[in-house]
């Protein structure tokens, strides 16, 4: 080692033994292209997707695969080699027989139980499922798919409307991290990394305020499966998608030969996530379309209200905040909820939202919250029932 | 704009196209504009503050250094510091009217300072020089000072007094400014300021060349986060033709890569585990040395980074930018982190104040008490919030402790000692990183508190891990910069055959890619 290291030249100019000719920097470019090309042979070789599907991948398989487009993704799933895929293949469509435990009929459950149907995202299932932990006599079923928008839960909810008379209550969570992609018509077009091919309908505003029902290209797994291998069909989807959903990218869908190259995958991702940011920022409540969103979240709740009650079931709200927002979501649906007189329940109010020891690698608050959210939500529906004289 | 986005992509080469088409003087001109662009992309507000530096210094380094302003000075002056206050400030562009009463004022303020200055030249012109000199010396330290003071700590002092006051049982509001930290102020209110001391030492003659002052004083490339340039240092190649080849070039653009290499991959991918563990309500051992440990690399990535895409930039111009990090994680003492550690502030300070102080020539208490001042005023400089104070008193004590206990002519540890010695030292220096991140002084208390009570509960209760692109980028680093260390050079890599480095820079550039997932942030010393 040097004996006072701080003699180190401030200035290494003049250490510049071998001046740099133009020839020398082609000829490092051309080397450098050549160990990137390598580099990108050997990813796909050593972290290569394997045949058995995600469940025999490891955290590199996963990584160097998460820049596939969403087409490429959504293929792969259908291959039935990768069956473990079946979950996010079959997730998030409005089908009737799709329910995570159906609730009993009423005749089968004791007198005292609480019953609930949700509509929702992940934070619902694990709030609601953890009713049943913390008062065995309280049932949910639950309608969802993964980070499920306001309009894809209100969709889910008109598919299984019929369940309105079995519940004591009729629950949709509303998760603020997923408002922005009230814009949006289909799971693929905005989630990248995992992405499901189904679908739900856009709701947009018209002149006179009233709520109007977009229908996404398809509707169905069945539809779906027929589509994407039939280019003319399959081009008629991108193209409406394009048109109408407001976070579409041929970019980041439209499968290319470019999903084979390692280092354009880590590119298309980067890529997708940056421009992802910029929408769910111009969409969401602090950016310059947040307008736009909060008055159709606010309309399709107030819907969701008013058809609940129309079906003779009592509506609730779950509200999952963004980390350290100050209750924006609840501030914003708030006056609607008075006026309405709908119960909500913000999970941030009971749990907290401060402390990253509470959440798990997935982003979900450890189970022991979920357990303190449920038994504070199980409370709040008791009293609701007394209120009523029930 | 940061040179981590997209926006700098863009104008960066276009700025290099049109400097290479032009000759000097244009050259100069569009950098000035460049610049101007570079920080207005921010808040177009803030450049009035540049311009008023830039004209403040520039006056008083020729009165000052010649005891008059020409002619061509005076007006270039008074219509450089009117116009940023009629475009910067007084025009709202998106309405395309007058901005309110901050516009007005501003404009008016500056009518009213080119009057006040007006009318006081015959007098400092009469002065006897030497008074004239402390006169226009005092002017410019108390103009940039000021502005610093105003803009940056104003709120914090208004707070600690309150608090005082507190504490004697005097109940009094606090009187607070709604106002944003300009980028960057550090930097060139120190920049400036060098400029008038070197005039007012005599170690520099001032310029009359009011544009070529002007670019010095907002050269982008160095403009927002450093390093610190000596008007000595830069002003010269910005006045004289630069001569640009292709071992300029390609330095310049290995340096670009390397610095987004440490800010994208490195930094940003371990920025997520810093944040969550200085989050943390009742953060473990384990979790306090990862995030302390993780929060040493990322501060030094994201700094050092940024200095390698400035010195990049400015090789790409023919332009040389000090070297501002020299490997300070290989230092075993502190006195030599701190030639190695943000060396541009480091120098200043030592020349600036230290050494006015009395430097180490007044016995050992004194120098005692100078190395205190200087690391607890450079602690501040930092931030105005009292974690910058303690790290500044924490690296000035450990300073006094090393200067207390190894001699002067001691010979430097070799081998495993010198290793031994890198190794303990740099534990103390991610202590003072804990001084530094920690969001209060509770947080500083209870983290020492786990290091002390836990020692070896390895537990981590964050989910957030350091990005693979950061894992396997600091590794990369780590050789690349111990073969740096080593071999006493910068530029070792010259000497390798040309299918390894290149083997290097496909790595390096590999790992950039991965680290362009990374959640990006702006650079930890934009707040500054």
């Amino acid at each position: 080692m040097p004996a006072d290291s701080s003699s180190i030249s401030s200035s290494d100019d003049a250490l510049a033994e071998r001046p740099v000719t133009v020839r020398g920097m082609a000829l490092a470019a051309l080397w450098t292209l050549l160990w990137l090309a390598a580099a990108d042979v050997a990813v796909n070789v050593v972290f290569a997707w394997p045949a058995e599907g995600p469940t025999r991948a490891g955290e590199f398989d996963k990584y160097f695969y998460y820049g596939q487009s969403a087409e490429k993704k959504m293929r792969d799933m259908l291959d039935p080699r990768h069956h473990p895929f079946q979950s996010l293949l079959t997730t998030g469509w409005a089908s009737p027989d799709l329910a995570s435990h159906p609730l009993p009929p009423r005749a089968e459950s004791p007198p005292d139980s609480i019953r609930v149907l949700g509509f929702g995202m992940s934070f619902t299932f694990r709030t609601l499922h953890a009713l049943s932990q913390v008062d065995p006599h309280a049932q949910a079923e639950i309608y969802g798919g993964p980070s499920s928008t306001i309009n894809h839960s209100f969709n889910q909810f008109l598919a299984h409307r019929d369940r309105v008379p079995e519940a004591d209550f009729v629950v949709m969570g509303i998760l603020a991290q997923c408002l922005p992609m009230i814009h949006t018509m289909a799971h693929a077009t905005w989630n990248i990394e995992y992405a499901s091919p189904h679908t739900y309908p856009r709701f947009v505003l018209d002149e006179q305020g009233e709520l109007v029902r977009e229908d996404p290209p398809y509707d169905t797994l069945a539809q779906f499966e027929e589509w994407i291998n039939e280019p003319s069909q399959w081009q008629q989807v991108r193209d409406q998608l394009s048109a109408r959903d407001a976070f579409y990218t041929s970019w980041a869908y439209v499968q290319t030969p470019l999903d084979r190259s390692a280092v354009a995958r880590l590119i298309r991702r980067s890529v997708t996530q940056r421009a992802f940011a910029q929408r769910t920022q111009r969409y969401g409540l602090d950016g310059e379309q947040s307008e736009q969103t909060r008055r159709v979240a606010i309309a399709l709740v107030r819907w969701f209200v008013t058809e609940v009650r129309a079906d003779g079931g009592r509506p609730l709200i779950l509200l999952y905040e963004n980390p350290q927002q100050d209750g924006q979501l609840k501030a914003m649906f708030a006056p609607m909820f008075e006026e309405l007189d709908v119960p909500s329940f913000s999970m941030t109010e009971h749990v907290g939202d401060t402390d990253p020891a509470d959440f798990d690698d997935t982003g979900h608050y450890l189970r022991p919250f979920d357990l303190i959210a449920a038994r504070d939500l199980l409370t709040l529906l008791r009293s609701e029932l007394q209120s009523q004289g029930l | 704009m940061t040179f981590n986005s997209l926006a700098f992509v863009v104008f960066l080469p276009c700025v290099l196209g049109l400097y290479y088409l032009l000759k000097l003087r244009g050259q100069n001109h569009m950098l000035l504009a460049a610049s101007y662009l570079f920080y207005g992309w921010w808040d177009m507000r803030f450049l009035y503050l540049i311009a008023a530096s830039t004209v403040l210094d520039f006056l008083t380094g020729l009165l000052i250094g010649r005891g008059r302003v020409d002619r061509r000075g005076a007006i270039w002056s008074a219509g450089w510091l009117l116009g940023a206050a009629v475009v910067f400030v007084g025009i709202d562009w998106s309405t395309m009217s007058v901005n309110g009463a901050l516009g007005v004022w501003t404009v008016a303020g500056s009518a009213g300072m080119i009057v006040v200055g007006w009318l006081f030249y015959p007098r400092l012109r009469a002065m006897e020089e030497q008074r004239r000199r402390r006169w226009c010396l005092f002017f410019s330290m108390a103009g940039n000072l000021g502005i610093l003071g105003f803009f940056k700590y104003f709120n914090f002092f208004a707070d600690s007094a309150v608090t005082a006051l507190h504490s004697v049982g005097l109940d009094v509001l606090a009187p607070r400014l709604d106002i944003l930290l300009p980028v960057g102020i550090s930097f060139y209110t120190f920049q400036t300021m060098s400029y008038t001391i070197d005039v007012y030492r005599g170690e520099l003659e001032p310029t009359d060349r009011f544009l070529d002052f002007a670019l010095y004083v907002s050269y982008f490339p160095q403009l927002v986060a450093g390093p610190i340039e000596r008007a000595s240092h830069l002003l010269p190649r910005l006045l004289e033709k630069r001569t640009l080849n292709a071992d300029q070039f390609a330095r310049g653009c290995f340096l670009i890569l390397f610095g987004l290499f440490k800010k994208v991959a490195i930094a940003d991918g371990l920025a997520p585990c810093v944040d969550a563990v200085f989050a943390l309500h009742d953060p473990t051992f384990g979790d306090v040395t990862l995030g302390v440990v993780c929060f040493a690399f990322q501060i030094y990535c994201d700094f050092s980074g940024y200095t390698d895409i400035a010195r990049g930039c400015g090789k790409l111009m023919g332009i040389d930018i000090m070297l501002n990090f020299n490997l300070p994680y290989f230092a075993s003492n502190p006195r030599e982190f701190w030639t190695r550690w943000h060396i541009s502030l480091s120098t200043w300070l030592r020349d600036y104040l230290y050494i006015p102080l009395g430097g180490n020539r007044h016995g050992n208490w004194n120098t005692y008490r100078n190395l205190m001042i200087t690391m607890l005023l450079g602690g501040l400089w930092h931030g105005a919030a009292w974690n910058f104070v303690l790290w500044g008193f924490f690296h000035g004590l450990l300073l006094c402790v090393h200067r207390a206990i190894v001699p002067r002519n001691a010979e430097p540890a070799r081998g495993v000692r010198q290793l031994l010695y890198m190794a303990g030292f740099f534990l103390l220096t991610c202590y003072g990183w804990l001084l530094f991140r920690a969001r209060s002084f509770e947080q500083i208390v209870t983290m020492s508190a786990t290091l002390l009570r836990d020692l070896g509960d390895w537990t981590i209760s964050i989910p957030q891990r350091p990005a693979f692109s950061a894992t396997f980028g600091l590794s990369l680093l780590l050789v690349w910069e111990a073969q740096q260390y080593l071999r006493d050079q910068q530029l070792f890599y010259r000497r390798i055959p040309l299918p390894i480095r290149a083997w290097y820079y496909a790595a390096v550039l590999f790992f950039l890619l991965m680290g362009l997932t990374n959640a990006g942030g702006q650079f930890i010393y934009f707040q500054f």
